[in-house]
This record gives structure tokens, sequence and C-alpha cells, in this order.
């Protein structure tokens, strides 16, 4: 950011008609003097008027384009200075005779009076600008040292030339005095300095200018600990490095991953028991409503496990590639048709898009949710898929998705006692949103989901 | 032949453990370990096919699969576990890999399937061995996962070639060799159910 960009300090404008009106003043002075003199002669009075109608233009520009960073009030106060000098010098030279008898004097203490102020105020608008920068410098130089994410700045041979004080702790410093001066290695171990060097060589190669990661740091005792990395290359003069320790994500992370894994593990076990035991009681019974109902429980317990894991992978992949739009709805309504034969389902699509393949398993999940929920007698699920703007509508004959599980696909906050009850609309909120595109739900109950789609080239 | 095929089930959930060897055991003999070392005691000649749960107390599936095939026994061995497969089970030396939960009708397939497959060639049932790996992890795993992995991206490449040796190996049996083949197979299978 150059010092021109910076606003982060920008002086009042207030008073900047101070200077021009000094102008009018001493150009009004010796257009008086001359008014009231006889027939001087023209080069005196060209001298004379010159310098305070330069000094009134001046001012004028300085008005009008109001230079960053310099103050009104204080570029009047250079002027003043200036002209007063001049006044005092003007004084001491007629004191001491220095003119000749013949000088005549007010036309010339006018003219360097003017003269006089016209300098000095060009000179304070650049002092002036001067201060100002070097102020809004101090002061990003203590938001960069006050910020909470450690920043440095390191010179074309990889040698830290500024840290912060949040780098320095990063790195286990007291300050960052200490770790000013070294090579960036040291707070990294081998693995991460592999990884990094070979960034910065695409730096220099100019393949690249920015890079985002999470790598592991290491601290000057020897401990190591995660963190999100951004480097940017300053072209030719060396790189700056964001960096923030994310051990808390991390963990957390660790933390679900762990807890889904054991779940789901454990309920794929016990299920397997339940659901052999209800298939050992059928045999024993026949057709038992009580077998039935257990049997139903753990096979949607079994089906929301699975969801969670689909979902998990299909996050966790990130960007998915693009695929024909229609197609995929398409697809998805036929397996979806397969698996409920009772339902009718009606198609139509008018447009050739290409979209996020993560958006199948939402469109699968919208298509099962309004065929195995729909309470018509006669039950029909139609789809459309529009190009202006991109949209897929999943809508049905029966009553629509229940109010209090459209919380869900507004993304609304879930708390024990309002949440969806299943996973299945969750899927669908976070495929959707994480693919660029969003999703509502209408008055009658019909979902829209606006994908971020592009016409197939 | 009356030869009555043993199962071993080795499964540290002991109600699922006897759940699966009362399935089984009107067709079979069938061992049942709740441990990884009981399953090695209980593991010999006699075993034709394994059914192995990963995640076993002390020590894993894999390791006792792993012993298992030290000792060069050509037994038939499935995983049967609630662990999700990832890449590493191409380091295993399974023949099938199947994620729980499972029922009676699954569990009665897939060890008939693994008894008719031990009739079979060394050479036939490496390749189902490695045709069961690349299905359990197209099942898994995204399109983009597989196409990033090399070890995938090798496998496929490694059945490719069994495969074309196969046609050729069945191109060269005449017809009758064919016939004599496949009545022995379903005869000896018939026997193992018995």
């Amino acid at each position: 950011m150059s010092a021109v960009d910076d606003h982060l300090a920008a002086p009042v404008t207030a008073r900047r008609w101070l200077v021009p009106a000094l102008g009018v003043t001493l150009t009004g002075a010796a257009l008086a003097h001359f008014a009231t003199h006889v027939s001087p002669a023209p080069m005196v009075a060209v001298a004379t008027i010159l310098p305070a109608l330069a000094l009134l233009g001046y001012g004028l520009w300085f008005w009008l384009r109001a230079p960053a960073g310099a103050r009104g009030d204080a570029v009047f106060a250079w002027a003043i200075g200036g002209a007063g000098v001049v006044l005092t010098l003007d004084l001491w030279a007629v004191l001491v005779g220095a003119y000749g008898v013949e000088a005549t004097l007010p036309h010339v203490v006018i003219q360097h009076v003017s003269t006089g102020a016209l300098g000095a105020a060009i000179a304070g608008t650049y002092s002036d600008r001067d201060r100002w920068r070097a102020g809004s410098h101090l002061r990003l130089l203590r938001a960069l040292d006050a910020a909470m994410d450690g920043i440095a700045v390191l010179d074309d041979s990889g040698t830290v030339s500024y840290a912060n004080a949040a780098f320095a702790e990063g790195y286990g410093a007291d300050s960052p005095a200490s770790i000013v001066g070294e090579p960036w290695q040291v707070c990294y171990p081998e693995a991460t300095r592999e990884r990094v060097s070979a960034v910065l060589e695409e730096f220099d190669a100019g393949a690249q200018e920015e890079w985002q990661g999470t790598v592991t740091a290491r601290r000057s005792d020897g401990t190591t600990y995660p963190q999100d990395l951004s480097m940017t290359a300053l072209a030719g003069d060396g790189y700056v490095w964001v960096c923030r320790d994310v051990t808390g994500r991390e963990e957390r992370e660790q933390r679900l991953r762990v807890l889904n894994r054991v779940l789901r593990h454990n309920v794929r076990n016990a299920l397997n028991v339940v659901l052999g035991r209800a298939e050992r009681l059928r045999e024993r019974l026949g057709d038992d409503e009580d077998v039935d109902s257990i049997v139903t429980a753990a096979e949607d317990l079994l089906a929301a496990g699975e969801k969670a894991r689909q979902l998990e992978r299909a996050l966790e992949a990130g960007v998915g590639p693009e695929e024909p739009l229609g197609e995929m709805v398409r697809e998805e309504v036929e397996r979806v048709a397969e698996e409920f034969p009772g339902v009718s389902f009606e198609i139509t699509v008018t447009c050739e898009l290409e979209a996020d393949s993560r958006l199948r398993l939402a469109v699968r999940e919208l298509l099962s949710n309004a065929a195995e929920h729909n309470d018509a007698t006669d039950s029909m699920v139609h789809v459309t898929v529009e190009p202006d703007p991109p949209m897929v509508r999943v809508g049905d004959n029966g009553s629509g998705i229940p109010e209090h599980e459209r919380r869900t696909l507004a993304g609304a906050d879930e708390t024990p006692l309002r949440h969806g009850s299943g996973v299945g609309l969750w899927l669908v909120y976070w495929l959707v949103t994480q693919s660029d595109g969003a999703v509502r739900v209408t008055e009658e109950g019909t979902v829209v989901v606006r994908p971020n789609a592009e016409p197939i080239n | 032949m009356t030869h009555t095929a043993t199962v071993l089930v080795v499964e540290d959930e002991r109600e699922l453990a006897d759940l699966f060897a009362d399935w089984l055991s009107p067709s079979y003999d069938v061992r049942t370990a709740y441990t990884a070392s009981s399953a090695l005691d209980q593991f010999d000649e006699d075993v034709d096919v394994v059914l192995l749960d990963r995640r076993l107390p002390e020590s894993s599936g894999d390791d006792v699969l792993q012993t298992v095939r030290q000792q060069g026994n050509d037994c038939q061995v499935a995983m049967v576990t609630a662990v999700d497969p990832d890449f590493d089970i191409l380091e295993l030396g399974f023949d099938a890999y199947v994620v729980k939960p499972v029922d009676r009708e699954d569990l009665e397939t897939l060890v008939s399937q693994l008894l008719a497959r031990s009739l079979y060639s060394e050479e036939v049932q490496s390749y189902f061995s490695l045709a069961s790996k690349r299905a359990t992890l197209e099942t898994s795993k995204t399109e983009d996962e597989l196409v990033d992995d090399e070890r995938y991206q090798s496998l496929c490449a490694e059945l490719a070639e069994k495969r074309s040796n196969l046609d050729r190996m069945v191109r060269k049996l005449d017809e009758s060799d064919f016939l004599a083949v496949f009545n022995d197979l379903s005869e000896e299978n018939t026997d193992t159910r018995s």
C-alpha cells in the first residue's frame, strides 16, 4: 500500500482557504499600493504584483487539490512565518539603509513578503506531508506489532528483516529482536522446510505470488504445532509471511474425526446385533409389528450414519468436477424412482448448464425426501431445471417440507430443542452452500436450489 | 466327499460373534474367537474360511491376517468389519472386505462364495482378491481420490493384466474341459454345504 492510498490518518481538511486568503490579501495590498501611486515603472509593478498573484494561485491550488497529508492551517502558519522572517530582514535592511535613498520601500517590502510567504507555503506543504507520512507509517508498524497473527517480512535471501510480537511469540522468543536476522528455517522442522522451500522457488521463478496452507511450525524449544501460513512474494524484493497457531482448530477437528469414527463403528456393530436378533425373532414369531418397528428404527439409524459419512467425504474432498446439471438431475430422478416405485416423478429440463458434481448428493437427498415424506394418496414429485437464473426446483403434491425442518435449509442455528430431525436437510444445506449456491423453500414447500452453474462450453 | 468346511469367526463383540456362529453352524464347523490370540490358537490347516474383524483388543485383525498369511495357509479370509476401508487395505492379504452390518443371507453368501473360490487355481484366486479390493475402494472413495492415488492405479493395471492372462487360459480350454471343470466345481460346492 502506498502512502497516498493510506487513509488511516487522513488529516482534517478544515481551513484550507487560509493560504489563498493570504494570497488575496497580499495581491490586494500590492494593487492598492500601485493604485495610489502615479505611473510606476511597468517592470517594477509586475515584479511586485507577480509574487502575490503566484501565492494566490498556489493557495487556490492547495484549496482545490487538497494534497494528501498537508493541513491548511499548518501551511498557513508556515507562510505567515516565512513572510514574517522576510519582513524582519527588510526592516533591518531599511534600518541600515541597504536599499539606498531612491528605493521605493513599500513595493520592495510587499514584493519580498509575498515571495517569502509563497516559498514558505510550498515548503510547509511538503514538511506537513512528510510529518503525516511518518506518522501513518508509525501507526502501520504499531498495527503490525499489535496484530494477533504472526507477521514477518523476509528479504530475498530468506532472512527475517521484520517480525511482529506475535511472530516472535509463535517461535517462543521473548521479543522480535531475537528472531530478526535469523533465516526463516529456524522456525520450521525439516519436513516443512522442504515444502516451503519448494513454494519459495516457485515464487522466485514467477510461477505464483501467493500461497496458503497448514504447516507444522517449530518453537525454539523444539516443540511443534500446526500453523496456518500464508506467504506473498514482494515483486523480487523478499516475502511477507502471515501465520497463526491453529492447535485449537486441529484438535477440534481431530476430536470430531475420532468421535465420528468411533460412533459409526460402534453403531454398526451394535445395529448388526440388533438387526440379527430381530431377524431371529421374526423367524420364531413370524410377522410381528414389534419386530418390524425395531428393524425400521435400526435401519433408519444406519441410513443416517451412512448419510453423515457420505457428507463428510463430499465436503472433505473439496470442490468437485463440473458436471452437466440436467443429466445429473435426470440420473438422480431415475435412481430415486427405482427406490420408490409407488411415487411418480416428472422432470423438465430447459437448460444446458454444468455445476459442481457434489450437488448430486443434495439433489438425491431432496428427491428421496420428497418421495418418502409425501402424504398424498397419488404421490408425485416434480423437478425442473431452469437456466435463468440457474435453478433446480423440487416440489411434490404432498404438504412439502414442514415448517420446523425449513429452518435447517436456511442454515438457522440449531439448538437441542430446535433442530431438524435428520442429517438429510443439513446435508443439502452444506453441500449447496459449499459449492457457492443457495437454497430456500417457497410458501408451498417447494425447495429451490440456486446452484453456481455455468453454461456448458 | 463328506467333508464339512470349517469357519473361524474372529470378532470381539461377543453378541455378534455368537450370532454369526449361530447362523453358520447349521452348514459348517464354526470356531469362535473373541481375541486375536485366541484366533491364532484356534487357527490350523483345517480352517477353510476366516471371518476377521479389523478392530480387536490387544492386536488388530490386520496383524492376525498377516500372521495367518505368513503361516502359508491358503485359506480364504474375509474382513468383516465396521471400519471404513481406506487405501491401506491394499497392503492387506484378504480375499473379501465386508462392512457391517451383515445379515444372515449376506454371511451365508459370503462364506459359500469364498469356499467356491478356494477350489480355483491360485491364479484365479489372486484375481478375485484384487478385484475385491478394487470394488471395496470404489464403493468407499470418490472418483477424484481414486484418480489421484498411485496405488489404486497400479492395482487396476495389475488386475487388467491378470484378467487378460485368465482370458487366454479360458480360450485354451475346449468345451469339454470347461464342462468338466464346471461340474467338478458345482459338485464340490454342494458337498461342502451338505
